[in-house]
């Protein structure tokens, strides 16, 4: 039975940096490795060849990852890495500030209008009312009377 | 007001909405002069804003009226607005700006084009909190600067090149004056920043405290103190404290307010938010969610910012204390999504310290409270698969692929979670492919062996096959360029564009076919509606030519054109391949790659294989993969079917291969003869008619074969009837055997008309037999034959066993003219003979001569007649000798005397 290979490295598991990393993470995060790397070469001379070798392999998906363009064509060579991520199921507004708050507004909104009580509209996109929009015109007028 | 239901079933005020109808049929029907136009507009206009009026219907009377009147901001406006409320942002931008184009300084356009532009892009979002900003100050030049930035942006999108704002710089941060105009005090615009600095997730403490300032300010009147107290309630569920809120009301002098209904939903918000212990807070809570006291949305979210799985309680007891809810608010929409939230957060972290099964529990408890919540199914199969559990995997998959495209058919369109399914599609059909022939590009080519050990995996190259059908699709409807989604050249003829529609819905009907997913078919209509959108407005000339999306999507266009073209390639060298080993079990995987490989768009794809060199330019391409479907058919044939159940077994692949080339007389000769080597003699017959039936095209390439085959079929449908005849009377050797012969061969005629051979054999039976209504029915038999023939040679056989046949009646017919004179002068002289033996004298012995005398001339013209009518030399012969006997009678009956 052919089921999706889950475990398979990849040029983010590399660097230790999730597939949806910013720039600027991927940057750092190749940065510190190059470091640790070179570190261990001063203290373990003895491993000096293969610590070479691993510093060259970084470097290069470091290379491959901090251009966007080679990024983007890793990227959708390799579509599971980014689709292979546990979503967020919880309702917006237990997540992002910006729903949690236009969610109250709106609740608050409502509650208040059940007790009578009237929250100006902020913009236009909270009325319903905009009779005031309406322009005299003698024809239209003149036909409803 | 009275309401009725309309007969869009919408319930609108009646009187206005009925008037308004009136009017603008009044209208209608008058000419078209200016001051009707505008009447019309404003019309239309009223009726759009009428309260209750369907969101759809109100936007297509917004549009007439702009029809009518296109210079009329407010129109813009309105549009924008309800595009805006129906989630469609950036056909709401595109309106604003038209509006701020006729109107430069209307705040209500600037300020509603802010907030649309917040719902989009980072880029566009800082753009929109630059307008809120300006229109919190009323400045005219930071609007036009961010109105000006906004072009730039549209143009940068446009063409794809870096933005840079209307003054050469990238667009600017607001700048955190705190100031504002008198104007956007009095219109509550410091809510509407307060609301936006909240909803970021850092927000400025800074200008927080610089709108409450402005609030504060305006809190005396009644509608400032809702708006201020509104504020309040906002920020005590944003993080601010107890005591933080309530010195923020002290502050505006809330708390001095006599009590009222908006001071007694704050302090029962308060009361509630100071409650610390989770039993005492979920007992007040339910009251206050009884009592319809406070609003749900709010005291689910206080539950969850203080006992959510951020506390210091365990899950257990998190997840209990929703249990002590009591069941009417538990049947509450809002808390089912607090459950929901609390069972994800829990699940996720279970999930990241590898408890598989404790995530599985939670996900699956979240997922009952919402079956069709997509990211749950994603994480059920994400578990699944990590699990590596055989009896969770391919159900989860399934059942995510079923949601994706279940809510866009819910949705009416096909673009909502429209990047999921291009993803899903994308990442199955892309490890269906790396398990066994790994590639860092499309371009990469496997080798023959890894093709081989690929189609040997069958559920791998299945998954492969199936998948990427449908993450092409799905990116080819998520063109917004008519001529992207239908996959031609911007220079396509009317005819290709016309042709590039019905592959794709080829493609289209042959991806979502047999998908046992709710909701498939009411996706694919709506995808059969985009296709035959973009269809109509491919084909329209100017709308071709104006098509303000070709050039920007024309790079993703340019790749998913690569991917297919790499797509085409690897499934022809498949089919080679199958071809080269020649086994009859990968006849039917070849035909489900023939499938996948006509549905591609070669018409465009092409022009690219001539281009590098991969073609001549006069291959037809689809014909090129025709041929190689009818080559797979015709090789893979080892091992050679022996029994009726092999033939029945290769004949279920030739249907499919039939199916897909139905004009092929190679496959449908090989399908006749499983058909006989199945022993299903009938429907072989019926085959091959049918087969011969299809009309040879004027461009044959090899005319000699289809000779060849339509010879095989007439000969296959010539023997088919005569081998159904027992063989004992194939050679009939008496009549007796014959007339068996006859009989069962004329049953057998009517099954199988068409059999040139069984027809043939039985008018020679017939022409053996020879009697006169035998000849005529032989000559019948050929004369049908020769009309029916299947091919000049038969036709030609026909003719002769024909002519054959009509010799043999006209012989008949003399020899029956011959027996009508010669048999009755015998018969005188054998009687006179008779008469003689009995009494002999002069007179019967000249009774003799006489009978003897009239016989021999008789019988000599019955030679002539013979001889003149050439029957045959025995007949002849026979004439003869009877001549001679009578001449001897006639002499020894001449010197006969009586004694």
């Amino acid at each position: 039975m052919f089921m999706i290979d889950f475990d398979a490295e990849s040029h983010y598991s590399v660097l230790g940096v999730a597939p949806t990393a910013t720039a600027k993470e991927i940057g750092q995060a190749h940065d510190r490795l190059v470091r640790e790397l070179r570190e261990r070469q001063r203290r373990e001379p003895e491993n000096r060849q293969e610590l070479e070798g691993r510093e060259k392999a970084v470097n290069a998906v470091g290379d491959e990852l901090k251009r966007p363009a080679r990024r983007k064509q890793y990227d959708k060579a390799n579509a599971h890495l980014r689709f292979y991520t546990v979503r967020v199921a919880a309702a917006p507004m237990f997540t992002d500030a910006a729903d949690l708050v236009a969610v109250l507004h709106r609740a608050i909104g409502a509650q208040l209008a059940r007790e009578n009580v009237r929250l100006a509209p902020v913009s236009d996109l909270d009325r319903a009312d905009f009779r005031a929009d309406e322009t005299p015109n003698a024809l239209l007028d003149e036909l409803l009377g | 007001m009275s309401t009725s239901i309309t007969s869009e079933s919408i319930v609108v005020p009646d009187a206005r909405r009925r008037r308004l109808l009136a009017a603008i049929a009044t209208l209608e029907e008058r000419e078209r002069e200016p001051r009707v136009r505008l009447a019309l507009a404003e019309a239309e206009f009223r009726l759009a804003v009428t309260p209750g009026t369907d969101p759809t219907e109100a936007i297509e009377r917004i549009r007439r009226a702009i029809t009518h009147d296109p210079f009329l901001p407010k129109l813009y406006l309105h549009l924008g607005r309800l595009l805006q409320r129906s989630g469609k942002y950036r056909p709401a931008v595109h309106e604003y700006r038209h509006a701020i184009r006729l109107a430069p300084s209307n705040r209500r356009a600037h300020l509603l084009l802010a907030l649309a532009l917040l719902e989009l892009d980072d880029a566009e979002q800082a753009l929109g909190r630059t307008l809120l900003e300006g229109v919190s100050r009323d400045s005219a030049e930071d609007l036009r600067t961010a109105v000006a930035d906004l072009d730039a942006l549209f143009r940068q999108q446009r063409s794809g090149g870096a933005a840079k704002s209307a003054k050469g710089k990238t667009p600017p941060r607001p700048v955190p004056t705190g100031k504002q105009s008198d104007d956007a005090r009095s219109s509550g615009i410091w809510r509407l920043s307060l609301i936006e600095q909240l909803s970021r997730s850092k927000p400025i403490r800074r200008q927080i405290d610089a709108q409450l300032q402005t609030g504060a300010a305006r809190a005396a009147d009644e509608d400032g103190g809702v708006e201020y107290a509104t504020a309040c309630l906002l920020l005590l569920a944003t993080g601010e404290t107890v005591n933080q809120t309530r010195a923020l009301m002290k502050t505006a002098g809330l708390d001095r307010r006599p009590p009222d209904a908006v001071s007694a939903v704050l302090d029962a918000a308060l009361d509630l938010a100071a409650i610390e212990g989770p039993a005492a807070f979920v007992a007040t809570a339910a009251g206050h969610a009884e009592r319809g006291t406070l609003p749900p949305e709010l005291v689910c979210w206080l539950h969850f910012s203080k006992f959510g799985p951020a506390c210091a309680l365990g899950a257990d007891t998190v997840l209990r204390l929703l249990d002590d809810y009591p069941e009417s608010f538990r049947r509450d929409g809002c808390f089912a999504e607090l459950k929901l939230a609390v069972l994800d957060e829990y699940a996720r972290a279970a999930w990241a310290s590898e408890r598989f099964d404790r995530a599985k529990l939670l996900w699956q408890e979240a997922a009952a409270l919402d079956p069709y919540r997509v990211p749950l199914a994603i994480n059920l199969a994400l578990l699944a698969t990590r699990t590596r559990s055989r009896e969770d995997y391919a159900s989860a998959w399934a059942r995510v692929a079923e949601l994706l495209y279940l809510h866009a058919a819910g949705a009416g369109d096909v673009q909502p979670l429209l990047e999921e399914r291009r993803a899903l599609h994308l990442v199955l059909s892309q490890q269906g492919r790396q398990r066994h022939c790994p590639a860092s590009s499309a371009q990469d080519l496997p080798d023959r062996k890894q093709l081989v050990d690929w189609v040997a995996d069958t559920d791998t190259f299945e998954i492969w096959l199936r998948e990427w059908d449908l993450y092409y699709l799905n990116v080819r409807l998520s063109f917004r360029s008519p001529v992207h989604v239908l996959g031609v050249p911007r220079d396509a003829s009317d005819e290709d564009v016309e042709a590039a529609r019905d592959i794709l819905l080829r493609h289209l009907g042959d991806a979502l076919a047999d998908r046992p997913w709710a909701g498939i078919a009411a996706f694919r209509d709506l995808a059969e509606d985009k296709i035959a959108d973009a269809f109509e407005r491919a084909s329209d000339g100017v709308e071709r030519a104006r098509d303000p999306y070709y050039e920007v999507e024309k790079p993703d266009a340019d790749a998913l054109a690569e991917e297919a073209l790499g797509r085409g390639i690897l499934l022809r060298n498949v089919v080679l391949a199958l071809v080269g080993r020649g086994r009859a079990a990968d006849l039917r995987i070849g035909c489900a790659i023939a499938r996948h490989e006509f549905t591609l768009p070669w018409l465009a794809l092409k022009p690219i294989c001539v281009g590098r060199g991969l073609i001549d330019e006069r291959i037809d391409l689809v014909k090129l993969f025709e041929g190689d479907l009818a080559a797979l058919a015709s090789r893979c044939v080892d091992p050679e079917p022996r029994s009726p159940k092999d033939w029945s077994a290769r004949l279920g692949a030739l249907d499919e291969c039939q199916a897909l080339l139905p004009n092929s007389l190679d496959i449908r000769w090989l399908r006749c003869e499983a058909l006989d080597g199945a022993e299903r003699a009938e429907d072989a017959y019926a085959a091959a008619v049918e087969a011969l039936e299809v009309p040879i095209p004027d461009d044959d390439k090899d005319p000699d074969h289809t000779r060849i085959l339509r010879a095989h079929l007439v000969t296959l449908i010539d023997n088919i009837a005569l081998l159904q005849l027992p063989e004992p009377l194939r050679q009939p050797r008496n009549v007796e055997t014959a007339r068996r012969t006859l009989q069962e061969g004329r049953i057998l005629l009517s099954h199988f008309p068409l059999s040139g051979a069984l027809r043939a054999f039985l008018a020679e039976v017939l022409l053996q037999l020879g009697e006169k209504p035998h000849l005529d029915e032989a000559a019948e038999l050929l004369r049908e034959g020769r009309d029916t023939a299947l091919d000049p040679d038969q036709r030609a056989r026909f003719d002769e066993g024909l002519a054959r046949a009509l010799a043999a009646q006209m012989s008949r017919d003399r020899l029956d003219e011959v027996e009508m004179f010669v048999e009755p002068a015998m018969d005188r002289v054998e009687k006179a003979i008779a008469s003689f033996k009995r009494a002999p004298s002069r007179t019967s012995s000249q009774l003799v001569r006489d009978a003897v005398t009239d016989a021999i001339v008789s019988v000599s013209t019955a030679i002539e007649v013979t001889e003149t009518a050439e029957l045959p030399h025995h007949q002849v012969s026979s004439l003869r000798s009877t001549l001679s006997k009578l001449r001897e009678l006639e002499h020894k009956f001449s010197t006969y005397q009586e004694y």
